[in-house]
């Protein structure tokens, strides 16, 4: 080792370990054809829906705050479930792949690999915000509306992906076969994304508006309908911010605890 | 003497029937000889998306007030070439406007909005709760065109755009990614 050489190791060194993961596994996951090939699949399925929705609303068969706000809702719902399908590979995937005996050997905490892994899922979701913006920005009938859309996007859909990536990773973390990993995620994510998808009927009563509170989920997709296409104010959205914040917060922790749980296992 | 009499019951038989003296009121006239029920404009074009004002009116040319009445309109396509569903054109489709006097005239003005493209006949009729008739309007023939615009409010550019700008990514790190695992085969050989 050079002298030159010495202070950027010691740099190296002195930085907490789980910045070392997040930087390793967001270079993996952005220069492997992963992240690119998910944000595609993403921005082909935005761009078509987004064009679909201009079309109606070009003619009038759609208000534009309507238009944007199925956008923002199906933007919220698709990046959450990139996130969602990174972080559920993170750490199953690796398992399988035979690459998590090398990590498990580095001197880095099991509970720093974790943090590193849901970090980096993260960028995903940021990555999917970045994509969704041009498309909210071109179809968007006034400042207003952006700036609602933008913060839709920022607070409620930064917090369903959170909270899902968070889940994802925790199920990822147990399983010891990726495909159960995903296989489990996604249905996760369609039950609780499923009672935004009942009928007006169905949906009406207390103890559905309480069910739809308590959904993570859903609570994220109402609050985006309410304020886009109802443009009820932000001061009346809390009751729909409770359950993302508290399913961020507990499936992170629940992440971050399991991370003592982490072994190489059987992966076949 | 007694085909005087008998002319002149019957004369008067006539005369009660003709005046309607004597019925109860409001019910016995049935709404189709009483009412006339208007429909304007008479004929419409108009192009997918596009709203229609449709006025609607209703006057009572009887002796006697007609009893509470509603005016529901429908749309058809007589050529049965489309499907129609009045709902998808307007989410009201009846309207109270109660009790016409004699000589009296009602308007109602209807805002529709056509979602397919086509000939369509929109009509309006008049009538009553308990009442086993009605009146109904002229038939207004609405031609909606199709319209479709190819790169509606300028978003296209960021529809094609962005998968294109990704895309174009994915093939770079692609192309990068062998170029790096066939250099070292290279130098080996």
């Amino acid at each position: 080792m050079s002298a030159a050489e010495t202070p950027a190791v010691s740099r190296s060194q002195a930085r907490p370990k789980w910045i070392v993961i997040v930087q390793r596994e967001t270079t993996d996951l952005w220069l492997s054809s992963r992240g690119l090939g998910v944000l595609l699949a993403f921005s082909v399925a935005l761009g078509v829906l987004a064009y679909l929705a201009s079309s109606d609303a070009s003619i009038n068969l759609l208000d534009a705050r309507e238009s944007v706000g199925v956008v923002v809702k199906v933007a919220i719902g698709l990046g959450a479930l990139t996130a969602l399908v990174v972080s559920a590979d993170a750490i199953s995937g690796e398992r399988e792949r035979g690459t998590l005996e090398a990590l498990l050997v580095t001197p880095v905490e099991r509970r720093d690999i974790v943090v590193g892994k849901l970090l980096a899922a993260t960028t995903m979701w940021v990555a999917s915000l970045l994509v969704a913006f041009p498309l909210v920005l071109a179809m968007a009938d006034g400042p207003g509306v952006v700036a609602d859309a933008a913060a839709v996007l920022i607070i409620a859909g930064g917090l369903v992906a959170a909270a899902l990536t968070a889940l994802g990773l925790a199920v990822s973390s147990l399983l010891m076969s990726n495909r159960a990993s995903l296989a489990v995620s996604v249905t996760i994510l369609l039950l609780l994304a499923a009672p935004s998808q009942l009928p007006a009927v169905t949906a009406s009563g207390t103890l559905n508006s309480i069910l739809v509170k308590a959904n993570p989920v859903s609570a994220g997709l109402t609050l985006a309908d309410n304020v886009l296409v109802k443009q009820q104010a932000w001061s009346d959205q809390v009751p729909y911010l409770v359950s993302p914040i508290v399913a961020t917060v507990a499936l992170t922790a629940l992440a971050v605890a399991w991370s003592g749980r982490l072994e190489l296992g059987d992966a076949r | 003497m007694r085909a005087s009499a008998l002319t002149i019951i019957a004369a008067l038989l006539g005369l009660t029937v003709l005046t309607g003296a004597g019925a109860p009121a409001a019910t016995a006239d049935p709404l189709r000889d009483t009412l006339t029920v208007g429909i304007e404009p008479a004929t419409a074009s108009l192009k997918l998306g596009d709203h229609l004002g449709l006025h609607i009116t209703v006057a009572n040319h009887g002796a006697t007030p007609t009893p509470p009445l509603v005016i529901h309109l429908d749309v058809t396509d007589p050529d049965r070439t489309t499907s129609v569903d009045p709902e998808d054109w307007t989410s009201t489709l009846s309207k109270p406007v109660g009790v016409i006097a004699p000589g009296g005239v009602k308007r109602i003005d209807w805002n529709v909005q056509p979602i397919s493209g086509g000939t369509f006949a929109a009509y309006a009729v008049a009538l009553s709760p308990g009442l086993d008739n009605l009146a109904s309007s002229n038939v207004v023939q609405v031609h909606v065109a199709e319209q479709r615009a190819l790169n509606p409010g300028g978003i296209l550019a960021a529809a094609i755009g962005m998968p294109a700008l990704i895309g174009s990514l994915l093939l770079l790190q692609r192309r990068t990614a062998r170029r790096t695992r066939v250099r070292p085969t290279a130098q080996n050989g």
